[in-house]
């Protein structure tokens, strides 16, 4: 009995040890680097992979479009389709949240101050411009996209996106409102795949 | 709070406000140095004639083809952020303004030789204070104003120029510069060579020669212009304006234009070789420097139809027109340019005779250094008045630096009518 015990958890920790290794296998990394033409560009590219196929679940925890001194922060906000964003404002004056984006819905959140957080949840792919009306200057982005794999690159334009099964994909940069052509790369077991955009 | 305080405030403030604009002046240099952190040099030969770049910069509503953003180094205000396009017609379209008022001043200090003048030398101190501003509004919209706050020495010269332009009206790729449109006072695209941006101190014979009583000339316009730039080598402008000038409104009208009637004109040219008139042709990260050699050819044709008033008193109008060519060529240093035109009027004396006219010059510009420039030129204007003139300008152009130039110059009469006249020009901007 005893014997039968030790052979079952043995069996036990062989699968155990083997998802971890199937998963670990199609975890592939694509990393690369992203050209500023000024450092004040850092934070308004998004690096994403276009349409992978399946559906995907939005995240419960809801990403954050701030706003703090009268600016939307983060400059551009990727997020998967389906996800709910919470609005903040951060400001101790009143500001306003709305978008003229068929992708957003033509949203109008409202005026309101310090505090308050409003929500809206994307469910349209594409690009959604946030604007103020009181404080015209103010300008930020929702990206919705159809898959998770995206990245926000650093201040360096350096950036990584991990859990892409092998396959071959297109891969494309947002950039202040300009797409980049899409290259085409080959995500494959235990090889970590490059793509830089100029 | 007293009076008297209040007046001391004010003085303060004012003070303060002066010496504010004092060092803004002392590290000024003209609007476009200031905007890009870029020399004179960049865009012209010698202020204010413009090289290949300059002209690109010019046709593109006064910013760097392409690459403008990039080069910008005094970034405007926005006047609403960009996204605000997408909130159209339920927001106001976004544009922007200069960060600091984009003024400048010229003006020039002119010694002046005159053989047949009572008073053969005569320091004209300063000869011209000039008042300028230039600048975009948008990405495609630009502006240009000039007003002349002393001319001739003593007078108040008023507005030269003060247009607005809306350039790339058809914006997608190549069709970029394919229709821009002009609305102001302005110095149309047919005038073949520009007042505006000559080296020398005297004015083109052919610009400023008038039929009769007909005040028309080759200047500064009031109307409206469309050019454009087709497959970057080609360019072309059509426009109507007023055609008696920029003068003041006229006392038997009571309005700017002298009668009803508008002029039209037309103008059509192409470049070979070279960079392109869009500026295509320069890589990226090539456009700042000041070496701006071409081999290049530019042949152009244009015509002007108008009808102007030479008799206020009984509204009697001349009917005419002009047609001509023109050139410029560059090689290495050199630039050799011109053209030549006739044109017939109707009435211009107003005595219902017909009459001719004919006009032609050229002039070679020649780099001796960076810095110096030597100028020759050949004019000639015939009214068919039996009276035919004609001038020959030699001189040197100096910048002392970059926004200081130096003039010497000889005008000979050389039909030999004693009114040889030279000029000592110091102009300087800021």
């Amino acid at each position: 009995m005893k014997q039968i015990r030790r052979l079952l958890k043995a069996i036990q920790l062989f699968i155990i040890l083997f998802i971890l290794s199937v998963n670990t296998a199609d975890a592939e990394t694509i990393r690369g680097a992203v050209k500023y033409k000024s450092e004040d560009d850092a934070g308004k590219a998004v690096v994403y992979i276009e349409n992978t196929g399946g559906t995907f679940i939005p995240p419960e925890k809801h990403p954050i479009m701030d706003q703090i001194d009268l600016t939307f922060v983060p400059y551009v906000l990727p997020v998967l389709i389906g996800t709910t964003v919470g609005f903040h404002n951060s400001d101790d004056v009143l500001n306003n949240i709305f978008t003229p984006s068929w992708a957003g819905h033509k949203f109008n959140l409202g005026t309101y101050p310090k505090g308050v957080v409003r929500s809206f949840t994307f469910d349209r792919l594409g690009e959604v411009a946030l604007l103020c009306n009181i404080h015209p200057d103010m300008e930020g982005y929702i990206l919705v996209l159809q898959n998770p794999y995206f990245a926000v690159p650093d201040k360096d334009g350096k950036y990584q996106i991990k859990g892409l099964p092998p396959g071959v994909y297109n891969i494309k940069m947002w950039y202040k409102r300009a797409v980049s052509p899409a290259k085409r790369i080959t995500v494959e077991n235990g090889k970590e795949t490059v793509a830089d955009f100029r | 709070m007293t009076k008297q305080s209040g007046k001391i405030i004010l003085t303060i403030m004012l003070a303060v406000l002066i010496l504010h604009l004092y060092k803004e002046a002392a590290e000024a240099i003209p609007v476009f140095s200031r905007k890009y952190k870029t020399s004179c040099s960049t865009c012209h030969i010698a202020f204010p004639k413009l090289n290949p770049f300059g002209e690109a910069f010019r046709r593109n509503g006064y910013q760097i083809p392409e690459f403008d953003e990039r080069y910008v180094k005094e970034k405007p205000v926005n006047l609403g952020a960009p996204a605000w396009k997408d909130a159209w017609p339920d927001g106001i379209w976004p544009g922007e303004l200069p960060l600091i008022p984009p003024l400048s001043l010229a003006g020039d200090f002119l010694y002046h030789y005159s053989e047949d003048s009572e008073v053969k030398h005569d320091f004209i101190f300063p000869d011209e204070v000039e008042l300028l501003s230039a600048g975009t509004l948008d990405r495609d919209i630009s502006f240009f104003g000039s007003v002349a706050l002393i001319e001739d020495g003593n007078d108040f010269g008023g507005v030269e120029r003060f247009f607005i332009r809306f350039g790339s009206l058809f914006n997608s790729g190549s069709a970029g510069h394919l229709a821009s449109i002009t609305i102001g006072q302005f110095e149309p695209a047919y005038v073949p060579a520009s007042n505006r941006r000559r080296l020398t101190h005297t004015a083109y014979l052919s610009n400023t020669f008038e039929a009769g009583e007909n005040n028309f000339h080759f200047g500064d316009q009031r109307g409206i212009e469309i050019n454009g730039i087709m497959m970057s080598r080609f360019d072309y402008a059509i426009g109507i304006v007023n055609g008696n000038g920029t003068g003041r409104m006229s006392s038997s009208t009571g309005s700017l234009d002298n009668n009803s009637k508008k002029d039209i004109y037309l103008k059509a040219g192409y470049k070979f070789g070279g960079i392109g008139l869009d500026g295509s042709g320069i890589k990226e990260g090539e456009w700042l420097h000041g070496d701006w050699k071409e081999s290049s050819v530019y042949i152009g044709a244009f015509g002007y139809y108008g009808e102007n008033r030479v008799d206020p008193s009984l509204k009697l109008d001349d009917r005419f027109y002009r047609y001509g060519l023109n050139f410029s060529i560059s090689y290495e240093d050199v630039n050799l340019f011109g053209a030549v035109f006739a044109g017939n009027h109707d009435n211009p004396g107003g005595d219902f005779k017909k009459r001719d006219v004919l006009s032609y010059f050229a002039e070679a510009d020649i780099s001796i250094y960076p810095w110096l420039t030597g100028v020759l030129r050949y004019g000639m204007a015939d009214t068919d008045y039996g009276r035919r003139e004609d001038e020959a300008v030699a001189g040197l152009v100096a910048l002392v630096r970059a926004n200081i130039k130096l003039i010497i110059e000889g005008k000979i009469d050389t039909m030999g009518s004693n009114n040889d006249n030279g000029f000592i020009k110091l102009e300087f901007a800021i």
